[in-house]
């Protein structure tokens, strides 16, 4: 509902007759939001390995785990963890979307024509999607990986 | 093979989420002798001073990426042993065969649990 809400609010902000400068205030703002994404996820995932690391170092803990089934559970949950890694990369990509963007329209150059500026950001944009995770489809799975190894 | 546990590794990323992930999975696997870097940079100044057994890196890192690590690992007599695996988001194909010519010794991709890790450095090792 929130989301739901959250895009309808976004999309008044652009009324078609909405200036150059409301565009650039809505990227701005988006910008935000998902640089506290990154940053707020980045705090919950440190606290819940910190509480992890904090279990696992308990000698109390180790004593009554004495077969270690309790703390493959947690190994576990630090697996789960790893997902910040790859969403954190995403969103900088996205970060970097909107930056470029912003830039573009602050500029109020929409057209064909880019400054050399401009396309340097591109390309820098370009080489960043050639790395790191990639869509389902466009990706190797470890599987094909080790069978170059073997 | 038994894992010789006393073995100096070094875990290069620049997230530290992930280098602390890493270092606990190590950890439980009984590896005792874990050091961290957070770019290729820093990871090649700590190889320089100290010599390490395994280097576990991710590859999108700046200044210098994994893949420049591996590459400058692999063209410098003194660190050139060292055996390598990148562990990473970077699964497209060619990446991958870049990194086995540039001489990593086995790639990971994430997300990846502990038994993968595991057997992979008893691949390397063992090799």
């Amino acid at each position: 509902v929130i989301v739901s809400q959250k895009k309808s609010s976004a999309k008044s902000s652009v009324e078609p007759n909405a200036g150059l400068s409301s565009l650039v205030g809505v990227i701005e703002a988006a910008q935000c939001d998902v640089e506290h994404l990154v940053q707020e996820t980045a705090q919950a995932v440190s606290a819940i390995i910190g509480a992890v690391e904090t279990i696992l170092a308990d000698e109390n803990f180790l004593q009554v785990d004495s077969d270690g089934a309790l703390s493959d559970r947690l190994i576990g949950i630090l697996q789960a963890c790893s997902f910040q890694d790859l969403t954190g990369q995403r969103l900088v990509r996205v970060v970097e979307a909107l930056q470029d963007s912003h830039a573009r329209f602050s500029e109020g150059s929409v057209s064909a024509r880019l400054s050399k500026a401009q396309k340097l950001r591109a390309k820098r944009r370009s080489d960043r999607l050639a790395h790191g995770p990639q869509l389902d489809d466009s990706g190797v799975d470890q599987s094909s990986i080790d069978s170059l190894f073997d | 093979m038994a894992l010789d546990l006393k073995m100096p590794i070094l875990v290069v990323d620049d997230y530290q989420t992930m280098v602390r992930i890493i270092r606990n999975l190590l950890k439980q696997l009984g590896f005792e002798d874990v050091d961290d870097a957070n770019d290729g940079t820093a990871a090649l100044a700590k190889m320089r001073e100290r010599k390490y057994g395994l280097v576990i890196s991710d590859w999108n890192m700046e200044p210098m990426t994994g893949y420049e690590l591996l590459r400058n690992v692999r063209s410098d007599d003194g660190l050139k042993s060292t055996l390598f695996i990148m562990v990473t988001a970077e699964s497209k194909t060619e990446n991958v065969i870049a990194a086995k010519k540039a001489g990593v010794n086995n790639y990971i991709v994430k997300p990846f649990n502990a038994q993968t890790l595991k057997a992979k450095i008893e691949a390397v090792c063992g090799s």
